[in-house]
């Protein structure tokens, strides 16, 4: 999968020109945009729904994101500011049991009229309730890679959660009562991938597979996921 | 249930019903964590819908079973509570198809000991209850202790069996020590009740990878004593070698006439199914006849319970 | 389908690419070490302040200092097994429940320190028993005479307790001797 995301990555950045520049990247993005016959903005990338699924925002521009599915819900939120920082907001949540509310940035690393690669960093919490109930500061971090091909898009991310779960000892004895702080650690790595369809500049839908690797090496299995999602947006 | 190109009858003799709640919370913490992600968020609603008489039986005709034996236990320390009174509710879902075993409370023996052996004797007056089912390493009693004979007092009073786990268990709190779970130490109830059947759950499994020791001894406390009887339910492994190879023992040590098939079910939906066709897949490779793997899916349990 | 980039062209998009990527990963370098150190307290007062939220396995600990005076008439190591008095609520209540365990060389007065979890049980019992054969199991068929008992530890709770421990009954298990 590695290899995959590797190769996507490098044959993006070496098959077409890169926004670095923009004299020689006009004629081609308008001839691309008359031979496909699609809107100027969908040629130019400049989706709600692909900011979402893509990652980073345009300088003044959100986008918000809601996914249905099972086991993963999520919503997200996000806004771009200026120097190519997209502060964002998350919450996803597995059957209602297992919540983890984040906030972080985004960022394009790679920008072209034909695909995208951003990162993402996110620093939250992680609350498990029931039978396996755990708690405590939760981190993310993500690779989006989006493909800009025509009315409906590909797209995939690739991350990995770490979880903190600390643990307190409390020790009486007839002198004194100590208490000691121990911690674990529990890492779920993500894959997820489908398609997003840009309806207007606005509005967008998307299909996904997810498959979260939830704690391993504590959790047995996972089972992989399905959601579809809607993306509405603004500000450009 | 298809055997080569007969269709054979089929009874499973070890069945597990209860509720989440009742099982203690280190219990339930191991369970969940052995549910895939996200069953185990919600392992009450995950559980809940498969140890019913009804989750029981719908797991019965997937796997082509046409009856099932349910146990009570009394393991607070454990794996939980499944009382008397819950087994006779869920037996009622089908008796014609549901059977069961009774259990009695051994904690308190010192103090309760007649108290439980009148409610044990309860229980067996109930139709359909045919027998007793013991675990003393989840039970924390040991298997040589004259004082916890009373039990086969009862069971031989009344004409019945006695199903009794043998081995090692993965649950917390388990007694692992050799008097609790090694079958060598049930010989001198064996040897004092040879009127009783004492049926030998899970031959004696250890949970670990050579199964061959004590496997050994369940085949010569069965050769030994004609009371004993033998139940191999729960063998799976990845290496595919322990139910096989039990198996196959069984046959070419001439124990065939006392193998009552069990699946230590449901589990999980479609355990009992894939165990009982585990079964017979090793059943066919070490050449059981037709007639034989007949006695082992049923004709055993008919004669061990409905004589 | 494209045609074949030339060689040179190929190159440049390569350097161009590599550029873009340096200049975002120099900002990124930047934006993280500056904001750094805040992020990092950010991060410890969300935990301070929120302690409770914080706490997993929460386990407390009660120390107790046992001086054991063992009678029993053979020789061999002594196992003792601290136990719970009760465990459970409602249907899961039960006697007994082992936390430590210690084996002793056969001493008459033994001395032995147990952390007692009071989040898992109440009250306090020890257990014991002699292994005379030196198999490290209490009986076997053909063994009969290794002895064994159980005292409740009335005392409980204190961090220094004194009782004693007889040893008399063969081969019973703590569960046929607690009252």
């Amino acid at each position: 999968m590695e290899a995959l995301f590797a190769g996507l990555v490098l044959g993006l950045a070496l098959a077409a020109p890169v926004q670095a520049e923009p004299v020689q990247a006009e004629p081609v993005q308008a001839a691309e945009a008359a031979q496909v016959g699609e809107p100027p903005a969908l040629a130019k990338g400049e989706l709600a729904s692909l900011d979402v699924l893509g990652g980073g925002s345009d300088p003044g521009a959100w986008a918000v994101g809601v996914r249905a599915g099972w086991p993963w819900m999520a919503i997200r939120a996000q806004v771009g500011l200026r120097g190519g920082v997209t502060p964002l907001l998350e919450l996803d949540t597995a059957l209602f049991r297992r919540w983890q509310p984040s906030l972080g940035i985004s960022g394009r690393l790679l920008d072209h009229p034909r695909g995208r690669l951003s990162v993402e960093v996110l620093l939250g919490w992680q609350i498990q309730t029931g039978d396996l109930a755990q708690r405590g500061p939760s981190g993310a971090v993500r690779l989006r890679l989006l493909g800009i091909v025509g009315r409906a898009n590909p797209w995939l991310a690739v991350g990995g959660r770490h979880t903190l779960l600390f643990d307190r000892t409390t020790t009486i004895t007839a002198d004194a009562t100590t208490v000691d702080w121990s911690v674990r650690h529990r890492w779920s790595p993500s894959i997820a991938g489908g398609v997003v369809i840009g309806i207007t500049k606005h509005i967008g839908l998307d299909l996904g597979l997810d498959w979260h690797f939830v704690d391993v090496g504590s959790t047995a299995v996972s089972l992989p996921g399905i959601h579809l999602g809607v993306q509405f947006g603004g500000g450009r | 249930m298809p055997y080569g190109d007969a269709t054979l009858d089929a009874a499973d003799m070890h069945l597990h019903f209860g509720e989440w709640g009742a099982i203690p919370p280190s219990t339930r913490t191991f369970l969940a964590g052995n549910f895939p992600f996200p069953l185990g968020l919600n392992s009450e609603q995950t559980a809940e819908g498969v140890v019913t008489g009804e989750g029981i039986l719908s797991q019965l005709d997937r796997a082509g079973v046409r009856r099932g034996l349910l146990f009570a236990v009394y393991a607070p320390r454990t794996v939980g509570v499944a009382t008397n009174e819950q087994a006779l509710v869920e037996m009622a879902v089908d008796p014609e198809r549901l059977l069961a075993l009774g259990s009695l409370r051994v904690d308190s023996w010192a103090r309760d000991r007649d108290l439980q052996l009148d409610a044990l004797r309860s229980m067996l007056d109930e139709p359909g209850v045919v027998g007793i089912k013991l675990a003393h390493a989840h039970m924390h009693f040991r298997m040589d202790d004259p004082d916890y004979f009373g039990i086969y007092d009862v069971a031989d009073e009344y004409g019945v069996p006695v199903y009794v786990h043998t081995g090692r268990s993965p649950f917390p709190g388990t007694a692992q020590e050799a008097p609790y779970t090694e079958a060598q130490f049930l010989e001198e109830a064996i040897t004092a009740y040879p009127d009783v059947p004492f049926i030998l759950g899970h031959l004696g499994h250890d949970f670990e990878p050579d199964f061959t020791e004590p496997l050994d001894v369940v085949l010569e406390l069965a050769q030994r004593h004609e009371n004993v009887w033998l139940e191999p339910s729960a063998l799976s492994d990845d290496a595919d070698f322990r139910l096989p190879y039990a198996m196959d023992r069984m046959r070419q040590d001439g124990l065939v006439d006392r193998i009552i098939w069990g699946s230590d079910g449901p589990q999980s939906p479609g355990f009992v199914d894939r165990y009982v066709d585990a079964t017979v897949e090793a059943m066919l490779a070490s050449d059981y006849s037709v007639d034989e793997a007949q006695a082992v899916l049923a004709g055993n349990f008919d004669r061990a319970f409905l004589p | 389908m494209r045609s074949r980039l030339p060689s040179a062209r190929l190159a440049r998009r390569a350097r161009l690419a590599h550029a873009l990527l340096t200049q975002r990963a120099r900002l990124a370098h930047a934006l993280l070490t500056r904001h750094a150190r805040l992020a990092h307290a950010l991060l410890a007062l969300t935990c301070l302040s929120s302690l409770a939220g914080c706490v997993n396995g929460d386990a407390v600990y009660y120390v107790v200092d046992l001086e054991i005076d063992v009678s029993v008439d053979a020789d061999g190591p002594i196992t003792l097994t601290a136990h719970h008095a009760t465990q459970g609520e409602g249907l899961l209540e039960h006697p007994l429940g082992p936390f430590d365990e210690a084996v002793f060389e056969d001493d008459a007065l033994i001395s032995w320190q147990i952390a007692v979890p009071q989040h898992e049980g109440e009250g306090l019992i020890v257990y014991g028993w002699q292994d005379r054969d030196g198999d490290g199991v209490l009986c076997a068929p053909g063994v009969d005479d290794e002895p064994a008992g159980l005292t409740v530890v009335e005392a409980y709770p204190a961090h220094a307790i004194a009782i004693e421990l007889v040893l008399d009954a063969n081969c019973r298990g703590p569960e046929a001797l607690v009252p």
